[in-house]
C-alpha cells in the first residue's frame, strides 16, 4: 500500500479531559485519584494498538504514560482503556476514562463538551491507497470511488462536502478493518490522520513506500 | 497548685492588675486586626500588581505571539504571489516592511514569554525551540523569495522551486512554530489564571481572618468595658466605647475593601483581560485564515487543502455548522444579519451547537457599554472579509486568476482592505475590554489606596482611645 496527497486537513492529537470547574468544589480533581484512567486508541499500529497479550502499545500510550507521571501517577497507577472514535466523548462525560490522549480533532463542537489541553502532535489528513493502485494521487482522483474511514471521524465529509467530491462511504468499525477492506479490494483508499495512516503502511509487509 | 500560678494569682488578684491584663489584651488584639488587615490589604495590592502590571500584561504579549508569526507567513505567501508586479494592493515594500515589523514583535513577545516562564524547563524549552524555527524560517522564506525574484516569475505563477522552498517554510510555520507558541499562550493564560486564583483565595482567608480577629478585638474590649462598669460603678466609658465601634467599623471597613478589591481584580480579568486575549486569537486566526487565499493562489497543487485549512480556521474564529465554504458565508451572513441575536442553539433537541469560535462565544458573554456595537462592526467586517473570499473563488473557478490575485491583494490592502478593516474593527472590540483590564486594576488599587496610611492611623487612634479610657481608673490607684 501507499500515501498519496491528501486533503491536508490539519488534525491534531490532542489531550482531552472533561470539562469541570474543580473550584466548585463537588468534583474530584484529576489530580486526587487513586488510579487515573486514560482512554487511548487501541487499533492503531504505532500510536495505539492493543497486541496479542491485551497490552496497549504505541506513541499515545507513551505521551499518556509521560502526562500521567507529570500528574503525579506512576505507571502502575495508571490504567489504559481502549477507546474508538465514536465513543470519545461519551467515555469522557460519563467519567469512566478521566483523560482521553489519542487522535482529537479539536472542533468547535466538541469543545462545548470536552476539554481539549492543546495540541502534542499537528497529523494533517491523507489517503492510504493499494501499492498497485495507479488511478488515485490526489484527492480528485477519488471521484467515484469507494473510501473508507472509521466510524464517528470527520475525515470523509472534509472530501465530500468540504471539497464536493463524491464516492462511495464506508463506515468501518475500526481502522483495522478498513486497512482490511483496502487490502481485499472491497474499497479503493481510505482516509485519516497521516500518522496512523503511516502506522498501517510501516506494519503492512506489502507497503512499497509512500 | 504550681509555684508559678500561685505567684500569678496575687497578681492578678487586685483590681489594677486586671485592669491592666484586659488593657493589654484589648491592645494586642488591635495590634493583631492591625496586622491581619495589613497582611490582607498587602496580598489584595500584590494580586492587582501582579495581574495588572506583571503576569497578565507578559500573558497578553504571548498571546500576540501567535498573531506576529502568522503576519510574517502572510506577507511572505502576498509577496511571492505578487511576483513581478510591486504594486499589487499596498505593494511589496510594504509587505516586507509589515514582514520585519512582524518579526521583531514576535522576538519581543519570546523574550516576555522567557521571563514569564523562568525556571519551567519544559516552556523554556519551548520559547527555544520557536526561536530556533524562527530563524530556520527565514532562512527558508528568504531562499524562496530570492529564487522567485531570480526568475522573474509574474504574478500568481511562482517558481517551481520558489514554491518548493515556500511549501517547506510554511509547513515549518504551521506544524511547530505555530502550535508551539499557541501552547506558549495558553500556558501563559494557565499561569495568570492559577496566579489570580491563588491570589484571591489568599485575600478571602485574609478576610475572614480580618473579621476573626476583629471579632475578637471587639469582644475584647466589651469586657473591659463591662469590668470597668462592675468594677467602678460607672455608667459608660465613652473613649472605650469609641474604641469598640473603630474596631467594628475598622473590621467592617477592610473586609468590605477587600470584598470590592476582589471583585474589581475578578473583573479586570475575566471581562478584561481572558476577553482580550480571545480577541488577540480571534485576530491571530484571522491572520492565518486570509493568508491561505494567498496560498490557494500560489500553489495551485495544494490548493484543495489550502481551501479546507481556510474553512478550518473561519471556524474557529465564528463557528456555525457548515461543510464547506458556500454553506459557510450563508452562515455568517446570517450571524451577522441577526445581531445581536445568535442563531442556533435555540432548541435543545437539535443538533445546532450554536454560535460559538472565538467571536460567537464573545457574543453570548454579558456586554459591556458599546460593546455591542463594537461587536456588530467585527462581525459585519468578518462577513465583508467572506464576500470577497467567495468572489476570490469563483474568480479562480472561471479560470480568471488575474482577477482573483487582484481580489486577494484588495483584501489585503493596508490601506483600505477587507482585512485590516476586520482587524480595526477586532482593536476597537479589543480596546473596550483592554479598558475594562486597566480600570479594574485602577479601581482595586483605589479602594486599597487609602488604608495605606489609614489603616496606621487608624489603629494608633485605637490604642490611644484605650489608653485614655483605663487611664483615669488606674490614676485611682496610684
Amino acid at each position: 500500500m501507499r500515501l498519496t496527497t491528501g486533503p491536508a486537513a490539519a488534525a491534531a492529537l490532542v489531550l482531552a479531559l472533561t470539562g469541570c470547574a474543580s473550584a466548585l468544589g463537588d468534583e474530584t480533581s484529576v489530580l486526587d485519584l487513586a488510579t487515573i484512567t486514560v482512554g487511548v486508541k487501541y487499533d492503531q499500529p504505532g500510536t495505539g494498538l492493543r497486541g496479542p497479550d491485551g497490552e496497549l502499545t504505541g506513541f499515545d500510550v507513551d505521551v499518556a504514560h509521560d502526562i500521567a507521571e507529570r500528574l503525579g501517577y506512576p505507571p502502575d497507577r495508571v490504567e489504559l482503556v481502549g477507546v474508538t472514535s465514536a465513543e470519545r466523548e461519551d467515555l469522557l462525560i460519563s467519567g469512566e476514562v478521566d483523560i482521553v490522549v489519542a487522535t482529537y480533532s479539536i472542533t468547535q463542537a466538541r469543545k462545548t463538551q470536552v476539554t481539549f489541553a492543546g495540541p502534542y502532535y499537528v497529523a494533517q489528513q491523507d489517503l492510504l491507497v493499494r501499492a498497485e493502485e495507479t488511478h488515485i494521487d490526489d484527492v480528485r482522483d477519488l471521484e467515484g470511488r469507494r473510501l473508507c474511514q472509521g466510524r464517528g471521524s470527520n475525515s470523509a465529509r472534509r472530501i465530500t462536502e468540504g471539497l464536493g467530491i463524491e464516492v462511495e462511504q464506508t463506515d468501518a468499525p475500526s481502522y483495522g478493518d478498513c486497512v482490511d477492506a483496502l487490502r481485499d479490494g472491497e474499497v479503493d483508499a481510505m482516509s485519516t490522520d497521516n500518522l496512523i495512516l503511516a502506522g498501517f503502511l510501516a506494519r503492512d509487509p506489502d507497503a512499497s513506500g509512500w | 497548685m504550681t509555684a508559678p500560678r500561685a505567684g500569678a494569682r496575687p497578681l492578678l488578684n487586685s483590681t489594677p492588675a486586671r485592669v491592666w491584663a484586659l488593657t493589654v489584651l484589648c491592645a494586642a488584639a488591635i495590634a493583631g486586626l492591625f496586622a491581619s488587615s495589613h497582611t490582607a490589604l498587602t496580598q489584595a495590592r500584590e494580586g492587582l500588581d501582579v495581574l495588572g502590571r506583571d503576569a497578565g500584561p507578559r500573558a497578553m504579549a504571548t498571546t500576540e505571539l501567535y498573531l506576529d508569526l502568522a503576519d510574517m507567513d502572510a506577507r511572505m505567501a502576498d509577496v511571492l504571489l505578487m511576483g513581478t508586479d510591486h504594486d499589487l494592493g499596498s505593494g511589496r515594500a510594504d509587505a516586507l516592511e509589515r514582514f520585519e515589523a512582524s518579526r521583531v514583535r514576535a522576538n519581543g513577545a519570546l523574550l516576555q514569554a522567557a521571563s514569564l516562564t523562568e525556571g519551567d524547563s519544559v516552556e523554556e524549552r519551548n520559547v527555544e525551540a520557536v526561536l530556533d524555527g524562527m530563524g530556520a524560517y527565514e532562512r527558508l522564506a528568504s531562499r524562496s523569495l530570492l529564487l522567485n525574484d531570480q526568475t522573474g516569475a509574474p504574478p500568481g505563477r511562482l517558481d517551481e522551486d520558489a514554491l518548493e522552498e515556500y511549501r517547506r517554510a510554511t509547513q515549518l510555520m504551521h506544524t511547530e512554530l505555530l502550535p508551539k507558541a499557541f501552547n506558549l499562550g495558553l500556558d501563559s493564560s494557565a499561569i495568570v489564571r492559577q496566579n489570580h486564583e491563588e491570589g484571591q483565595r489568599a485575600v478571602v482567608r485574609g478576610l475572614l481572618s480580618v473579621g476573626a480577629v476583629g471579632a475578637a478585638a471587639t469582644a475584647a474590649l466589651v469586657a473591659l468595658q463591662l469590668y470597668l462598669r462592675v468594677r467602678f460603678r460607672r455608667r459608660f466609658n465613652l473613649f472605650l466605647l469609641g474604641a469598640t465601634l473603630g474596631v467594628a467599623a475598622l473590621t467592617v471597613g477592610v473586609v468590605l475593601t477587600l470584598q470590592v478589591s476582589i471583585g474589581h481584580q475578578h473583573d479586570a480579568k475575566e471581562q478584561g483581560l481572558d476577553a482580550a486575549m480571545a480577541l488577540a486569537r480571534a485576530g491571530a486566526i484571522a491572520t492565518d485564515m486570509q493568508a491561505d487565499q494567498s496560498r490557494y493562489l500560489g500553489d495551485p497543487e495544494l490548493a484543495d487543502s489550502y481551501q479546507q485549512v481556510y474553512l478550518e480556521r473561519a471556524q474557529q474564529v465564528l463557528f456555525r455548522p457548515a461543510e464547506n465554504l458556500d454553506q459557510y458565508y450563508t452562515a455568517v451572513d446570517e450571524v451577522a444579519a441577526a445581531y445581536p441575536d445568535l442563531p442556533g442553539a435555540q432548541d435543545p433537541d437539535d443538533d445546532d451547537p450554536g454560535t460559538l469560535g472565538f467571536l460567537g462565544e464573545r457574543a453570548q458573554e454579558s456586554l459591556l457599554p458599546g460593546q455591542e456595537d463594537a461587536l456588530a462592526e467585527v462581525l459585519r467586517t468578518y462577513g465583508r472579509l467572506h464576500a470577497q473570499d467567495r468572489e476570490l473563488r469563483a474568480a479562480v473557478q472561471e479560470g480568471d486568476l488575474v482577477a482573483a490575485i487582484g481580489t486577494r491583494m484588495a483584501v489585503a490592502d493596508s490601506r483600505d482592505g477587507a482585512f485590516p478593516a476586520y482587524v480595526a474593527a477586532l482593536d476597537g472590540l479589543s480596546d473596550l475590554h483592554r479598558g475594562v483590564f486597566t480600570e479594574g486594576i485602577a479601581r482595586g488599587d483605589r479602594v486599597l489606596e487609602p488604608w495605606r496610611w489609614g489603616l496606621p492611623a487608624f489603629a494608633l487612634v485605637l490604642l490611644a482611645l484605650v489608653g485614655f479610657g483605663v487611664r483615669s481608673r488606674l490614676a485611682e490607684y496610684r
